[in-house]
């Protein structure tokens, strides 16, 4: 390397060390408010039961958010029923991610007085993949929100996709939702009511 | 309208590069005209595609057909194609087609015409309880345009465009309910009076939506560069589209006394939709790599449409304002510093649906600076930042704030060796009122390694990363569930070239992942996983027509409580499962004749979990064999025949000899035909 090289790489380092040293206060999160530290009872995620268990426990309660989550694997995506998808807002189920998700469902929990989730069935037989890593449930689900919206009690069918990544853990990857014959509004348009802003 | 103060802006932009005409002759550089279409003359033949997939579940069928012509004068294409599919189970299918065409003509030189359709159609029918369902949707749209452009002078391009969209959209959709739906519904006299109540019970429902309308618009852009350094471009675009749309809603039921009825309702709505926007681009070049430019953005849009959950048409209007800001430079030979900005507002808002309106202000700035003096070296750094505030909103004001930063750098040694370094942090905090949304989290990920070229036919690589991940509730009633993630990995790859016919690849992946929760309280839910895999690859080419490759997969993973037994103590593992898989693959591929592909494949699955706390193990053994052939061969100059066929079977071994067995036999198979006329 000649000298002028050697020079323009101290430069280089120099930048990065600048950038280290700054970035210890850029990068650093807030503390959280004293007296907190009770967990929610989240189960590891190591079965699809397990994640089920959290999904319903958790959804829509201010405490369970960092647990169901945790729950969507990072290619989370969920597909509304086709009948809402035209009938809502326009975009409103556009690029339903995680990020999406997270933040509709801190939007509800925020907003909830009461909440409570049931899988009542499974409506078809589940289907897993012949590497045993995806699993497909057909669930008959009924949800019960009291907010500031009209409605109270969502009902439909929910088709959800379990992927195991290489760490073991169970994770939710597809939400598929349907309406069913109830008339009841749908888990995808309580999500819809949600989503503003982001 | 502020579009047409915008469009005599553009025209007296005009005027003055007219003033300034004097100067366009001294620099060199033309501004192209905008238009291409006419730019290349050729004929593409007539030309056919069809192909027919079928597995197990379904088969589909694919047509397509095109042409196209582009001549001085005159340029025409036109598309359509047709997919059906027909599920295994029988009523059970859909079917969609399109056809496209366009037609320019150039009436002169600076002055085209065009018209451009496009009709397509959407069909599904399935079985409801036996009952046949069917939905078909129809969109017919026809679009004359009129576009005109010029430059006036050598450095100038002014370009316009009107059209006019005539647009047909036709939902028919009938649907059994599957089980009867019981309603209680008030009948009336010819005066409106109520005069009773029916009790029905519903089976089957119909609906149908018609829309027609009307879409105008007109486009102008202005590209003007005068001088060599400087060039500015603007463009401003208008619509207005009228939509109504009529919905006939019809529900058969049947009543108490099993006669059948009919209730029907219809609805019509007008949907209007306004769109404006402008947009104007200054570019600055300059000495040294340096280029500079800053867009301006404008856009706004009125979109009315019937809200089925308000029985009301809504209103939405979205006013979005941006600018963004680019800057690049190299400073001394070799390096190179970019800079983006960018300033964005989106204010939306709903005329009843009120607690939908939001308003949001973004804010980002992309830094980076690249380093590479030669082909050996090459090192770079990166910052990015993004501040996004949600604000006029009913719930969730508050705001998000995005850091990151980057560094990685490449170092060629010597001939054989190469080292390669990574590291990011990335800081996401959202900062609002509601406990629910406030939260950081902060990602961290170094990785360094390399890569050994022992001799020609031996090479390796390694990397040893670690990735942590830490999640941080603000408010004291979620702050228990906050966890710190950890990875930790070395990856691998063995390439070795036993013979000049035989090669070995090896892959290796060891990791370990802890997840740690802050609070001691949930240390019961400490976690550690760990991972060993290892993937080799044996390829023999033993003849010029046949290759033989045998591949071993072996996964290791384990998973437990990683917690102390008692306060301040360290951590210790419990494994709370063991799993083993292990899959040993051989396949033969062979080529008998030009075109033609023939291939065995035979796999072993073998799967051992063993879970110590109840000293339990399973064992499955699967087996897999898939014999198959491709064929892609040219019939003869202007016509291709693509095909496949595989027959995969699988039989996974009993466990006990009771068990029932587990056989699967499935065909695919699959056809293409290409012919050009």
């Amino acid at each position: 390397m000649t000298r002028s090289n050697v020079l323009r790489a101290a430069l280089f380092l120099s930048v990065l060390g600048q950038i280290s040293l700054w970035g210890c206060g850029l990068f650093k999160p807030r503390n959280p408010e004293p007296g907190g530290g009770v967990p929610s009872d989240c189960l590891t995620a190591n079965t699809p039961d397990n994640v089920v268990t959290n999904v319903l426990a958790h959804y829509a309660a201010v405490n369970g958010i960092t647990c169901y989550t945790s729950m969507l694997d990072s290619s989370f995506a969920f597909h509304p029923d086709p009948t809402d998808s035209i009938e809502a807002l326009p975009g409103i189920f556009s690029g339903w991610n995680r990020n999406v998700e997270t933040n509709d469902v801190s939007n509800i929990a925020s907003d909830a007085k009461f909440h409570a989730a049931f899988f009542d069935s499974q409506y078809a037989v589940q289907v897993l993949s012949s590497d045993q890593r995806t699993l497909t449930r057909f669930y008959a689900y009924h949800l019960i929100v009291r907010s500031s919206k009209p409605d109270t009690l969502y009902q439909g069918r929910a088709d959800i996709t379990f992927f195991q990544s290489s760490n073991a853990v169970w994770h939710v990857t597809e939400w598929v939702d349907h309406r069913d014959a109830s008339g009841l509004r749908t888990w995808g348009y309580l999500r819809s009511l949600y989503r503003f802003g982001f | 309208m502020k579009w047409v103060v915008y469009l005599v802006i553009l025209a007296a932009g005009a005027w003055l590069v007219g003033l300034a005409s004097s100067a366009w002759a001294q620099g060199a550089g033309d501004v192209g005209n905008p238009d291409t279409l006419f730019d290349h003359l050729s004929r593409t033949p007539i030309t056919y595609d069809t192909s027919y997939d079928r597995n197990l579940s379904s088969g589909t069928w694919t047509q397509n057909l095109s042409y196209g012509l582009t001549r001085q004068r005159v340029a025409f294409s036109a598309n359509g194609n047709y997919t059906s599919v027909d599920q295994a189970l029988p009523g059970v299918g859909g079917e969609s087609g399109n056809f496209g065409g366009q037609l320019n003509l150039r009436a002169t030189r600076y002055l085209t015409f065009g018209l451009i359709g496009s009709f397509n159609h959407v069909a599904s029918h399935d079985l409801v309880l036996g009952k046949k369902s069917a939905t078909g949707q129809r969109q017919n749209r026809l679009k004359i345009n009129s576009a005109y452009s010029v430059n006036p002078f050598r450095r100038l391009a002014l370009s316009g465009l009107i059209y006019t969209e005539f647009q047909q959209d036709h939902a028919l959709a009938f649907r059994p309910l599957g089980q009867e739906r019981k309603s209680t519904v008030i009948r009336y006299d010819a005066a409106g009076e109520s005069v009773g109540v029916d009790t029905l019970f519903f089976h089957d429902h119909r609906d149908s939506t018609f829309m027609s309308g009307r879409q105008d618009g007109i486009n102008a852009a202005v590209d003007w560069k005068p001088r060599t350094w400087l060039q500015w471009v603007s463009s401003a675009s208008a619509s207005r589209v009228r939509q109504n749309t009529t919905t006939l809603l019809r529900d058969f039921a049947r009543t108490d006394k099993n006669s059948q009825v009919e209730v029907s309702s219809d609805s019509t709505s007008e949907n209007p939709n306004n769109s404006e926007s402008y947009q104007t681009k200054l570019t600055y070049t300059g000495k040294r790599g340096l280029l500079g430019w800053v867009n301006l953005r404008d856009l706004r849009n009125d979109q009315g449409f019937y809200d089925q959950s308000i029985l009301h048409v809504e209103n939405l209007s979205v006013k979005q304002r941006g600018a963004l800001g680019h800057l690049e430079y190299t400073p001394f030979l070799g390096a190179q510093l970019s800079m983006d900005g960018k300033i964005e507002s989106i204010f939306s808002q709903y005329r009843f649906r009120t607690g939908s309106t939001s308003y949001v202000l973004s804010r980002s700035m992309n830094s980076s600076f690249n380093y590479v003096p030669n082909a050996r070296l090459h090192g770079g750094v990166a910052f990015s930042v993004e501040n996004r505030e949600n604000l006029r909103q009913k719930q969730g004001n508050g705001r998000t704030i995005f850091r990151f930063a980057q560094a990685n750098g490449t170092f060629r040694a010597s001939r054989r060796l190469g080292l390669d370094g990574t590291g990011s942090i990335t800081l996401f905090s959202s900062q609002y009122l509601e406990a629910a949304r406030d939260q950081d989290n902060v990602r961290s990920y170094v990785s360094v390694g390399g890569i050994y070229q022992v001799s020609e036919r031996c090479s390796t690589f390694v990397h040893f990363s670690t990735t942590r991940s830490h999640t941080v509730a603000i408010a004291a009633s979620r702050s228990g569930d906050n966890y710190v993630e950890t990875t930790y990995q070395m990856d691998a790859t063995l390439r070795l070239g036993l013979t000049t016919r035989i090669s070995l690849l090896q892959n290796y992946v060891l990791s370990a992942i802890y997840h740690i929760n802050d609070a001691e309280a949930a240390d019961f839910r400490n976690i550690l996983s760990r991972i060993k895999r290892i993937d080799t690859t044996l390829a023999d080419s033993l003849f010029p027509f046949a290759t033989l490759q045998v591949t071993h997969n072996f996964l290791f993973r384990d998973s437990g409580s990683y917690v102390r037994s008692e306060p301040g103590a360290n951590r210790l593992y419990h494994i709370g499962y063991e799993d083993y898989d292990e899959t040993l693959t051989a396949t033969v591929n062979m080529r008998p004749a030009e075109g033609a592909l023939v291939f065995v494949s035979q796999s072993l699955l073998n799967s051992r979990a063993y879970f110590p706390s109840t000293e339990t193990r399973d064992t499955s053994n699967k087996w897999n064999l898939t014999v198959g052939a491709t064929v892609n061969r040219n019939l003869d100059g202007s016509s291709s025949l693509q095909g496949t066929v595989q027959h995969v079977g699988a039989y996974t071994e009993r466990r006990n000899p009771g068990d029932q067995s587990d056989e699967r036999r499935d065909w695919y198979a699959g056809v293409t035909f290409h012919k050009d006329f």
